[in-house]
């Protein structure tokens, strides 16, 4: 079989040259250290030489044997693998060359190299020892964790270094841990053929050899989790072990929690919007056409191995034209996040003017109005910003200007240093550590606790309130607009990178909504061609108020969904829940009785009728609803919890021992797994199992002080303060008319 | 730059020297003024020297680090080191420039001088033999520029 594009045999080529034998016109050697054999004895006998050099001077400081601890990464036959196992990325790029030339320009190429990282790695190896790297670089470089580099005084050659995530560590990945993250596969001994047998043959084969039988070269190279999010977990899910940072377990991200909970993966009943199954793959690893010669395409295209995302901030800085501009492109076309301008609302009232367009109104000169903005986590399987949004900025940009152009308002300003308006909306978070202090430089070790978390999780959506007052005098057109930017790293991160003295780094605008107001008459107009339906923006904004915790206003605004939707189980469905979260039993029995007639048995409503079910102690019905839930969606690991504690509190042990073993399976830090799992197999005998759960529950579970380490840096930070609070209103008015003016209705 | 990675890049076995101060000096220099980390005894300013004797003479890679006080005067007296032929490289430090230092022209050589915020750094690799034909001397500046990408991680 021909490899399209290719007229000859591709050339073999050495995996790097010392320079003298190239000076010296020496032709090509095989890479030291790795025969081509099938004698699976003598490449044993050689991997076994060199893991027991290696293990002479390294240092295994958590443990006899843990070559990756604190990280997760394991190797079959546990034991190290010289570099040159490794085939570079050059030698696939040889016959591969469109997955070689967009992986050269990839984040997962460039992981360990960029400044970024190692501004943040370097701390960590120079205040506590290179040992403890080998928690991030499991991820970020694992053939230098693997080949046992990452000990005081190796000796080790590094030029595997600077190609990072190469070919040949995700493509020899055999099997995948349980999703702990940190680097939770394992890895098997890198081949590019396996024998007649299946048995992998690891070095480079004769090119002639792969060509002859591409079958037994696909069957070492490719595995069918390859396209699963669950293989993405391995790395894109991190803690931070007790190991590393002597205090306790913490969850440092999960994205792949994050999209396991979302709509995209279909695990779920409880999304408040459905979407095809959509793994982390179908986003970052689009196919598209090959432009140089590719044996992995399919009928001309080729699934990306851009993995393009929200880095901007690597190519600019190596100048990597081509994933620039794509990752702009991703970013700015992917209609992730709808900006909803939606209502306003003048100080003193309740009433909101919504939607806007469609509204007749007045606004008067000297007036202080409210403008309510609605953020929509629209088409991300994961939250906004993902993963470490203690280094990226996205935040909310709003501004307000006359028919001149002079600003009356403006919030989410870049300051003339080039910092974030301090009091801007945005979607980061304050990691603390014991002095309450601002953990900066990425020193996650010595993280506490989080101050501040501000995020839009997959599907949902935000209210965001701006306060500005009509100037006196004021006439004409108004015009509000609202922006969601995004720069990758945020400024201060940066100046440690790099000093002051840095070139501005891209700000990207993910999205955006314009909209005129009038000083005067306000008549009703139309709305924007690609803005959501009406009933939509209701739902959006009933979600907001339902995670601001404004129950009454999130039934009325689900009620107009329903108003307008009466075919909308969820709109039913979403009152309901509502009316749980306050405890209003009845009202919610109501509400989700409407919403399985209108769809019976729809896991969703189903799910939180079991919840009012259990309130009423009605457990057979609430039994019985969760099975159906658990059926239908036997990966969600909420109806997993619930129906094991159904089990549990109806003194079926047995029953509810398989659901939270489920539940830890789906999550092996599920919390609730543990304690309850503890309990279990306590009253079951299984005292060493009851043992290691109390001893994981302890050490993940929440330590009770961590919170004061939050307060100290709240009271040092007011403008974090104020947007700590669940709902809280950006305003130049100092203390804002709408306020005083309830303050003084409370005094009525 | 551990002696594996120096050692491939001289195509051998290297010896390694290192030159470094008194690593409890009375007055240490300010490093690392923006990140405010206390810099370890063996990452102050240093010079390292890697050779190896080959058939046409001995080929060495230096390595030297110093602290600039003041970045912008003290790093163009470095560059002033560097002869004609500079060429700015994208993606190395928060600057570095390939050069050549004058009277090495005809001799395999290529040098790299850069700076990771206000620590500059040099690194030159001299194989001890004649300039080597095009393809010779941009692998050998390839080389380097590796070299200096490992001296600038680590600098960060």
């Amino acid at each position: 079989m021909m490899m399209p594009g290719n007229s000859r045999m591709c050339a073999v080529r050495a995996v790097r040259l010392p320079i003298l034998f190239l000076l010296a016109g020496v032709c090509c050697q095989a890479q030291t250290g790795t025969v081509y054999s099938t004698d699976q004895a003598a490449q044993q006998k050689l991997r076994s030489e060199y893991a027991t050099t290696i293990g002479q001077s390294y240092n295994f400081a958590f443990g006899e044997g843990k070559i990756s601890a604190p990280g997760n990464a394991m190797v079959e036959g546990n034991s190290f693998l010289p570099a040159q196992a490794f085939p570079s990325a050059e030698y696939c790029g040889h016959c591969h060359q469109e997955a070689y030339h967009q992986w050269q320009q990839s984040l997962h190429r460039n992981a360990f190299r960029t400044p970024f990282y190692r501004a943040s790695v370097n701390i960590l190896i120079n205040t506590r020892g290179i040992e403890n790297s080998r928690h991030c670089d499991s991820c970020h470089n694992p053939i230098g964790v693997l080949a046992g580099a990452l000990t005081e005084d190796s000796k080790l050659d590094r030029h595997f270094d600077p190609d990072g995530l190469t070919c040949t560590t995700c493509h020899s990945v055999q099997k995948l841990q349980p999703a702990l993250g940190n680097g939770s596969y394992v890895m098997g001994v890198p081949a590019v053929m396996v024998d007649e047998k299946g048995n992998r043959m690891p070095g480079i084969p004769p090119d002639g050899e792969i060509l002859a039988h591409l079958d037994r070269h696909s069957k070492a190279v490719m595995q069918d989790f390859y396209h699963r999010a669950d293989f993405c977990a391995a790395c894109h899910k991190a803690n931070i072990p007790v190991s590393l940072n002597g205090y306790k377990e913490l969850r440092a991200f999960t994205t792949y929690d994050e999209w396991q909970n979302s709509k995209y993966s279909q695990q779920s009943p409880l999304n408040f919007y459905r979407a095809d199954y959509t793994p982390c793959q179908g986003c970052h690893m689009k196919r598209a056409a090959n432009v140089l010669p590719e044996p992995g395409a399919k009928n001309g295209t080729f699934v990306s191995h851009r993995w393009l995302a929200g880095n901007t901030a690597v190519p600019f800085y190596y100048g990597l034209t081509e994933q620039y501009d794509k990752t702009i492109e991703f970013l700015k076309t992917g209609n992730y996040l709808n900006v909803d301008i939606f209502a306003l609302r003048k100080a003193g009232t309740t009433k909101l003017i919504a939607p806007l367009e469609g509204q007749r109104y007045h606004l008067a000169p000297g007036e202080v109005v409210q403008a309510y903005v609605v953020i929509q986590n629209k088409a991300i399987g994961h939250s906004l910003v993902p993963e470490v949004r203690d280094l990226y900025e996205a935040w909310v940009e709003f501004e307000v200007t006359d028919a001149d152009g002079h600003v009356i308002y403006h919030s989410g300003f870049i300051k003339p240093d080039g910092m974030l308006d301090a009091r801007a909306h945005s979607f980061t978070n304050r990691p603390v550590n014991a002095q309450g202090t601002f953990v900066d430089n990425h020193k996650v070790w010595t993280i506490h606790s989080n101050a501040y978390d501000n995020t839009i999780t997959a599907g949902r959506s935000t209210l965001v309130r701006y306060e500005f007052r009509i100037p006196e005098g004021a006439t004409g057109a108004l015009k509000l607009e609202a922006k969601v930017n995004y720069r990758h790293f945020r400024q201060s991160y940066l100046n440690n990178v790099f000093g002051p003295d840095h070139p501005d780094y891209p700000l990207v605008e993910l999205a955006s909504r314009t909209t005129t107001i009038n000083v005067g008459a306000n008549a009703p107009g139309s709305t924007e061609a690609d803005e959501n339906p009406e009933w939509m923006r209701w739902n959006n904004l009933g979600i907001s108020y339902l995670d601001q915790q404004q129950y009454a206003e999130a039934v009325r605004a689900f009620t107009r969904v329903v108003h307008l939707r009466p075919d909308y189980a969820d709109g039913y469905t979403n009152i309901g829940l509502t009316e749980i979260s306050w405890e209003k039993f009845g009202s919610a029995r109501v509400a989700l009785q409407r919403a399985l007639r209108v769809s019976p048995g729809d896991a969703r409503a189903t799910f939180y009728m079991a919840l009012v079910e259990r309130r009423e102690g009605d457990d057979k019905a609430e039994i019985a609803d969760l099975e159906s839930v658990v059926k239908q969606f036997p990966q969600s690991r909420d109806a997993r919890r619930e129906l094991g504690v159904s089990y549990y509190q109806h003194e079926r042990p047995d029953d509810a021992l398989i659901q939270f073993e489920a539940l830890q399976g789906i999550d092996p830090d599920d919390l609730a797994a543990h304690y309850n799992l503890a309990l279990l197999y306590s009253r079951m005998g299984q005292k060493d199992k009851a043992k290691q759960q109390i001893g994981l529950f302890r050490l993940k579970k929440n330590d009770p002080g961590a919170p004061t380490y939050s307060l100290d840096f709240l009271r040092l930070h007011p403008e974090i303060s104020n947007e700590s609070k669940l709902w809280h209103v950006h305003s130049d008015l100092g203390e804002s008319d709408d306020h005083a003016s309830m303050m003084k209705d409370g005094q009525k | 730059m551990t002696i594996g990675t120096a050692s491939a890049l001289l195509g051998g076995e290297a010896k390694m020297v290192v030159t470094a101060p008194d690593p409890h000096p009375a007055t240490p220099p300010a490093a690392d003024m923006y990140t405010g980390q206390e810099v370890r005894a063996d990452r102050l300013d240093t010079s390292c020297e890697f050779s190896r004797a080959t058939e046409g003479g001995v080929a060495r890679l230096s390595i030297s680090i110093t602290t600039m006080r003041k970045i912008e005067p003290e790093f163009a007296a470095l560059l002033d080191h560097c002869g004609g032929n500079r060429v700015a490289l994208k993606g190395l430090g928060n600057e570095a420039y390939r050069c050549a230092k004058p009277g090495t022209e005809q001799s395999a050589q290529s040098m790299i001088v850069g700076r990771v915020r206000n620590r500059a750094f040099v690194i030159e690799i001299a194989l001890g033999l004649k300039k080597a034909d095009a393809a010779g001397q941009k692998k050998l500046s390839e080389e380097v520029e590796f070299g200096a990408e490992q001296v600038a991680g680590n600098l960060f």
